[in-house]
């Protein structure tokens, strides 16, 4: 009875185990065979797009992408080209990209493709952008196993001949798909180091989509053109081209984002911190609020954690504390809270300590103008807690060389309004006035006034960026049309009673 | 070079002194530019001094540079202005996005400064510019985009180039594009016309002319002159070919011109000599050839030749379906004078043009129980019923016509019978006006006088006759309400299209004194006629009466609006429009903007739907009315879904008169539709019939389900709505008829004008005797596509049994033996031929039952031999083919429809004639003997008040 049960157990668990190797390649099989569908229901998408010239049908397309991307592997690329492209002898030059043999496919496929004659430019670039996409992906993994750069070139190859083709074709339909064309790109380029090169290509691109009123690749080209020139620390030719040119209202929000960073990493460096801290206050709102952009999340951030302790402000400790940003927030955490108590020690320690990190950041610049920040804070300390105090102990406290060092500092910030004091000279003190009351000033009013404004815009902007689709309403109006016509029923069923009544009554 | 971050080292060099470091810097900076326009255009201010010094001696380089950098900028104004400076440094042949940009604004530029020139005279271009459009203009010849250089030529108002590069290519091509576009897009009348004459010039000087789009150029220009020097000249040939040509561009000239260009013409004609003994006996004696043909000519000219085989043609393809109208006429309680007035122009419609007056035959009882005026209304219908048998509306009204001394009848039907004499003589008034205006000289019963006054407006329109026009007005100064509306509106239909500045003077003033609202309406909408088609001369009159405090006149300034802009497409037309129909503190003008849309886009009428879809669902039912009718009137006979879309909800709208107008407009929409073309049909017919038997219905759309189901099978199914000649141009009486029949909501009896905007569907083929041969030809599309609806319908909701006999195809000779017996107890006449034309349905009907029974077994043909005058819907046309190797072809090239005149390859051997067999003056007058009394007359209905 035992024995048997046992045997029957290993009949089932070998079962079981063979069940699961072939759910695993069945699972396999169908998940391909989505990603492959997925990617064949997109053509349809914009086929429909071209068609009625609907830009939404391509964005719809684009969402896509990173789920795509995901699943993306060179079997799978192969096969929607071979079955897109049939004998066309482009399928060859793209198979070749992905080191994939045209002529193994061929076979399965040549007997049902003829019918697709027409190819649409658009789908051509998709696929062109789905093969860099993988490329890109692919170095990466190359990189972990040391044999480096054989994707990037053969992307930058690709990404050359589609940024050639989008030229030539000028297509409203195509408007999106070149933005993301124009981003790879950069991107390879940028992975090569030779972003140098291409700016007179971006610059013309760029001309090129304003006078076609092409606002994605406006938008994508004019972030690519500022993060050009941010990568060699071109900062005037940046801010000349940001003041010279307009960038398009109607951009998608991503590229909105990137924009407001950009714009407000060229403002922190004017001295304009005010200006600085909105933009990158809007870049960070308007950046998809996912894991998806970590990175571009951490950056932001750092910027805006400086320019506020710029301003004088102390971040909030939450922002510290958010799991995306933790980690990558230490070095500014620490220097945050050497401004926070004015410590100088702690402030030169971090410097010391994390300098790497904000050279790598180019943040490196603007937390040196924060050492004054340090002091100012530090005297504002002193004066809240000191009715009266000499200037000597104020260079103790602070770590500064000498007293008239230290007088001179007080004078500065008394006159830029961080403290409000008197210098006695004669004295060798500074004594603090009575600190007046915050609320009884217009400081509380427009504080609520800049919140306000600020949620009011966000307000008007969401309205903005909402869609209507065409003819929702209609339902609507159906559904009253229908509510009418029962109640002319009933009314109609009432009189008809009547009158059957009436009619009876006659015949009597 | 990729080293170079910073261009502000060479712009620096700007500042120096030494005039070749300055050059070297510029240099140096056009190359670069394309990457550092950003920094350059901070000291963009510094090269502009270079260029305006004029000591400089690379100004032009300075200048190029400016133009760079502004074209960057996106100030492409002073990118323009710049590379204009630069001179011969913009080289125009390349290739590069910046001179392409450069070129388009020049030309945008040079259009803007040319039509600002054309209007006040003063502004000069300037010659550099002038030089760079010359280049481009060069260059499209050189390339071979001719049609590029006719369309910046023609926006630029270029004549002179228009002609160069017309000789240059291929002219036949060209110059129908050239006719294409002057008449879709140019928006200027005055410049249009010298187009068009520009084109008379090149069509006469073609090697082989084209008369036909020439006559087509003069009828725009109203030159009657060169029309008939052409006629004669076509004429003086003396070759069949040419003789043809002459017979067809009459028959277009018919067509698509007015009554009082066609009476010049007819003028200008070398006099024939006794033309109606000619007519007479032609055979004996041909003194002259000429003299035939030029008489013939005449005749076709006077409208009457056409008149005839439209005639002919409805009366022998009448696929009326009795039993709509007779299940309508049950459901409807006939004592209700708007239901039966509704019946009656339904009648009206379904028969319009056949002389089949069955129906009436078939229901005097009921036909007795009008009163008043709907009793004028059911007169007048015999006017549309008959339309078009010319020689013998006296006859065939004479039992209703007012007679001297003797008052023996109602004054309503009297009234209806001269409205109707008018309606059957429509645009061809000739004799009869002198009768009607005896008429209405006459009497002083207002009613009488209303009939006349619509008749004489009807019959006479656009003559520019000052005399009728003076009795008009007399009529009108007697201020009578209802009189004098008739009369104004009368006086507009009188002077249609001639701007005539004294009258709309006296009009207006009149408009202004009258206590009548519905004299001052007459005026207003006669007003309107007058500034037909005439757009921008038009736009005082049209501000004057918009700004009128009285909203009669500014609904007649709305009207002016559709009149004088009427298929023009005009945007200027449009906003103003668009912007009553949302301002306007008075519910009918609003309505009336709104529908004036409709004759504004007349060409366009895809747009339309989207225009009107915001307007359709307004709050305000009559802006919401007016929508719908906008739709119906622009899309008329093109069964459009997107209208349909729209329109259908509104059948259900809680507003009973925009279910009306919704109803009608579907009706026009779907005109000689069935179910193969547009699958909506039989759902809107079923609406229909719906509506109609729905006790709790409101009367207005009930009425407005009558009068579609008359509309949708008008003319006996072979009509359709077109404001459109075939050709394209405006079709005056259809679109006149259209805008007064709107005028319904306040007049019933303006319904039947309704009855002007239908056109016969028909090819009918022409020999040089203007004979009707017996041919064949192909339409290359499935047979069902054209197909009439279903003919007979069963009465789902009264008859019970008739519901099998209609299945069955073996009982329709029954049924048709039941007619026969039917007819022959109410009328003692002439059966045989009842008889026979009974039995020939009968017996098509069961052919045609066999051939659908056949197609759905086997596979439909997809292709359908017809005979010649067959029923040819306008989608049809494009598949009309004539076999190559049959004996008649058409003298006209391309799609062709209509009335054809056909070349005879064969003429050696005897021709198969096809002989008119509907009723008319010569067929009656020659079988005078055999008949014992004309077949249309046989019944006479008193009215007893």
């Amino acid at each position: 009875m035992s024995k048997e049960a046992e045997k029957s157990e290993n009949v089932v668990a070998m079962e079981i185990e063979e069940s699961e190797e072939a759910r695993e390649e069945r699972l396999k099989q169908e998940s391909i065979a989505i990603a492959i569908a997925d990617i064949k229901n997109n053509f349809n998408f914009l086929e429909r797009a071209v068609e009625t010239i609907e830009s939404r049908f391509t964005t719809r397309v684009l969402r896509t992408t990173t789920s795509i991307r995901k699943r993306l592997t060179p079997h799978i690329l192969a096969q929607v080209i071979n079955d897109y492209f049939g004998e066309d002898p482009r399928k060859a030059n793209l198979l070749s990209y992905l080191g994939e043999q045209p002529d193994v496919s061929m076979k399965d496929t040549s007997a049902d493709d003829t019918k697709k004659e027409a190819h649409l430019p658009e789908i051509e670039i998709y696929l062109n952008l789905l093969v860099m996409i993988y490329l890109l992906d692919n170095s990466k993994f190359e990189q972990v196993c040391g044999e480096f750069g054989k994707s990037y070139n053969l992307g930058t190859e690709l990404a050359n001949t589609s940024v050639d083709q989008v030229e030539k074709l000028n297509r409203r339909t195509l408007d999106q798909l070149t933005a993301k064309v124009y981003f790879y790109y950069v991107r390879f380029h940028e992975l090569t180091d030779r972003l140098a090169e291409i700016r007179p290509v971006l610059l013309a691109a760029q001309r090129t989509a304003t006078l076609r009123r092409d606002d994605d690749t406006q938008a994508t080209l004019l972030n690519l053109l500022l993060r050009n020139y941010f990568h060699y620390n071109l900062y005037e030719q940046a801010d000349k081209l940001v003041s010279k040119s307009t960038f398009p209202e109607n951009a998608s929000n991503n590229q909105a984002a990137r924009y407001a960073y950009y714009l407000g990493r060229i403002r922190a460096l004017q001295l304009d911190y005010t200006e600085a801290h909105t933009q990158l206050l809007q870049a960070i709102r308007k950046a998809p609020q996912n894991t998806a952009t970590a990175g571009f999340q951490q950056t932001a951030y750092k910027f805006f954690i400086i320019v506020q302790l710029l301003m004088g402000e102390i971040p909030e400790r939450s922002i510290f504390r958010q799991p995306v940003l933790r980690k990558a927030l230490v070095p500014y955490l620490h220097i945050t809270q050497a401004v926070r108590i004015g410590e100088l020690n702690q402030f030169q320690e971090g410097l010391a300590k994390y300098g790497a990190n904000f050279k790598r950041d180019k943040t490196y610049t603007l937390i040196l103008r924060l050492r004054h920040n340090v002091i100012k804070t530090g005297i504002r300390m002193i004066s809240l807690s000191y009715s009266r105090i000499s200037l000597r102990d104020i260079c103790i406290k602070l770590h500064l060389d000498g007293e008239e060092d230290a007088e001179f500092i007080v004078a500065k910030s008394i006159k830029d309004g961080v403290i409000d004091a008197v210098l006695d000279h004669d004295g060798g003190y500074m004594r603090s006035k009575e600190s007046a009351d915050v609320y009884s000033t217009n400081e509380p009013q427009s504080a609520f006034n800049q919140r306000i404004t600020f949620c009011l815009n966000l307000h008007n902007e969401s309205i903005k960026a909402m869609r209507f689709p065409l003819n929702a309403h209609r339902k609507e109006l159906d559904n009253v049309q229908e509510v009418l016509e029962r109640e002319r029923e009933l009314a109609q069923e009432i009189a008809e009673g009547d009158l059957d009544e009436d009619d009876d009554m006659g015949d009597f | 070079m990729v080293a170079l971050t910073s261009a502000s080292g060479v712009i620096a060099l700007l500042d120096e002194d030494q005039v070749e470091l300055k050059t070297y810097a510029l240099q140096k900076l056009n190359t670069l530019v394309n990457d550092f326009w950003a920094e350059i255009s901070d000291s963009v201010g510094k090269i502009e001094i270079l260029y305006e010094d004029s000591e400089f001696s690379e100004r032009e380089l300075a200048a190029l540079v400016a133009s760079k950098v502004y074209y960057h900028l996106g100030e492409l104004d002073d990118a323009l202005t710049f590379a204009l400076g630069a001179g011969n440094l913009v080289d125009v042949s390349q290739k590069s996005e910046y001179i392409e940009t450069i070129i388009s604004q020049c030309i945008d530029k040079y259009i803007a400064l040319r039509s600002r020139a054309q209007d006040d005279q003063s502004e000069d271009v300037d010659p550099r510019l002038q030089s760079i459009v010359e280049r481009m203009f060069q260059r499209c010849i050189d390339d071979g985009e001719y049609k590029q250089a006719i369309g910046i030529a023609l926006e630029s108002k270029r004549l002179d180039v228009v002609e160069d590069v017309i000789s240059k290519g291929n002219p036949h091509e060209l110059l129908s594009f050239v006719i294409e576009v002057s008449m879709t897009l140019v928006q200027n009348l005055q410049f249009r016309n010298e187009v068009l004459r520009l084109l008379v010039k090149l069509y006469q000087n073609l090697d082989e002319p084209d008369y036909v789009s020439v006559s087509q150029c003069l009828v725009h220009l109203n030159d009657p002159a060169a029309c008939s020097n052409m006629l004669e000249t076509l004429v003086a040939k003396n070759t069949d070919e040419s003789l043809l040509m002459a017979y067809q561009i009459a028959f277009d000239l018919e067509d698509s011109a007015t009554q009082d260009f066609l009476q010049k013409v007819i003028q200008d004609l070398p006099a024939t000599k006794k033309s109606d003994a000619n007519e007479m006996d032609t055979d004996d004696a041909p003194a002259d050839p000429n003299n035939d043909s030029f008489s013939k000519i005449k005749t076709i000219l006077s409208g009457e030749e056409t008149i005839k085989l439209y005639l002919e043609f409805l009366y022998r393809k009448n696929h009326t379906d009795l039993l709509i109208l007779k299940n309508t006429k049950n459901a409807l309680e006939s004592r209700n004078s708007v239901y039966h007035s509704a019946v009656t122009f339904a009648n009206a419609f379904m028969h319009a043009g056949t002389t089949s007056d069955e129906f009436l035959r078939q229901n005097l009882d009921w036909l007795q129980r009008a009163t008043n005026w709907s009793k004028f209304s059911a007169t007048a219908a015999l006017g549309v019923i008959h339309k078009g048998q010319l020689s013998q509306s006296m006859g065939l009204l004479a039992p209703y016509l007012p007679q001297e001394g003797v008052s023996g009848h109602s004054s309503y039907s009297e009234g209806g019978s001269l409205f109707a004499l008018g309606l059957i003589n429509a645009n061809h008034g000739g004799d009869v006006l002198d009768y009607l205006r005896k008429a209405l000289r006459d009497t002083q019963s207002e009613v009488l006088q209303h009939g006349a006054c619509l008749g004489l407006g009807v019959a006479g329109m656009a003559t520019d006759n000052e005399e009728v026009f003076e009795d008009l007005k007399n009529v009108l100064f007697n201020d009578n309400a209802v009189a004098g509306e008739a009369a104004g509106l009368a006086m507009g239909l009188v002077m249609l299209g001639t701007a005539n500045a004294s009258a709309i003077d006296e009009m207006f003033r009149y408009a202004h004194e009258t206590q009548h609202e519905k004299i001052i309406r007459g005026l207003a909408i006669g007003m309107s006629m007058i500034m037909y088609g005439k757009e921008e001369q038009a736009d005082t009159l049209i501000q004057e009466l918009v700004n009128d405090k009285d909203p009669v006149l500014r609904y007649g300034g709305i009207y002016t609006v559709a009149m004088a802009y009427c298929a023009t497409g005009n945007n200027k037309a449009i906003r103003r429009l668009l912007h009553v129909a949302v301002s306007d503190v008075n519910d009918d003008v609003r309505r009336a903007a709104v529908t004036a849309l409709g004759f504004i886009l007349l060409r366009n009428p895809d747009q339309v739907p989207r225009i009107v879809q915001l307007l359709s669902e307004s709050y305000n039912p009559h802006v919401r009315y007016g929508a719908t009718l906008a739709l119906g009137i622009s899309c008329a006979g093109t069964g459009s879904m997107d209208a349909i879309e729209l329109l259908e909800p509104m059948t259900r709208d809680p507003v009973d008169f925009v279910r009306q107008g919704a109803l009608i407009s579907l009706a026009m929409i779907l005109i000689q539709q069935n179910d193969a073309t547009n699958s909506k049909v039989s759902t809107v017919r079923k609406l229909y019939e719906k509506i109609i038997s729905d006790k709790h219905e409101d009367s207005m759309a009930k009425f407005g389900a009558v009068l579609s189901q008359g509309i949708i099978d008008a003319g006996g199914r072979n009509v359709t709505i077109s404001l459109l000649s075939r050709t394209g141009h405006t079709n005056m009486p259809a679109i006149v008829g259209m805008a007064v029949f709107t005028q319904f909501w306040y007049w019933y009896p303006l319904t039947h004008f309704l009855s002007l905007a239908f056109t016969p569907t028909a090819v009918i083929g022409l020999n040089k005797n203007i004979k009707i041969p017996q041919f064949e030809f192909l339409s290359n599309a499935k047979p069902s596509l054209y197909a009439y609806p279903p003919a007979i319908k069963p009465p789902t909701t009264t008859v019970v049994e008739k519901v099998a006999t209609a299945v069955l195809s073996t009982t329709a000779k029954t049924k048709a033996r039941a007619k026969k017996t039917e007819k022959g107890d109410l009328m003692d006449v002439d059966k045989e031929v009842q008889a026979s034309t009974s039995a020939e349905a009968a017996k098509s009907d069961e052919k045609k039952e066999a051939e659908e029974k056949k197609t759905k077994k086997k596979k439909e043909e997809n292709f359908e031999v017809l005979e010649n005058m067959a029923r040819v819907v306008p989608s049809q046309l494009k598949h009309v083919a004539f076999k190559p190797d049959s004996r008649y072809v058409p003298i006209k090239k391309g799609t062709v429809g209509g009335i054809l005149l056909m070349v005879d390859k064969h003429p050696d051997q005897p021709e198969e004639l096809i002989d008119p067999s509907a009723p008319t003056a010569e067929s009656s007058a020659a079988n005078g003997a055999q008949d014992e009394a004309p077949p249309f007359e046989p019944f006479e209905y008193t009215f007893d008040d």
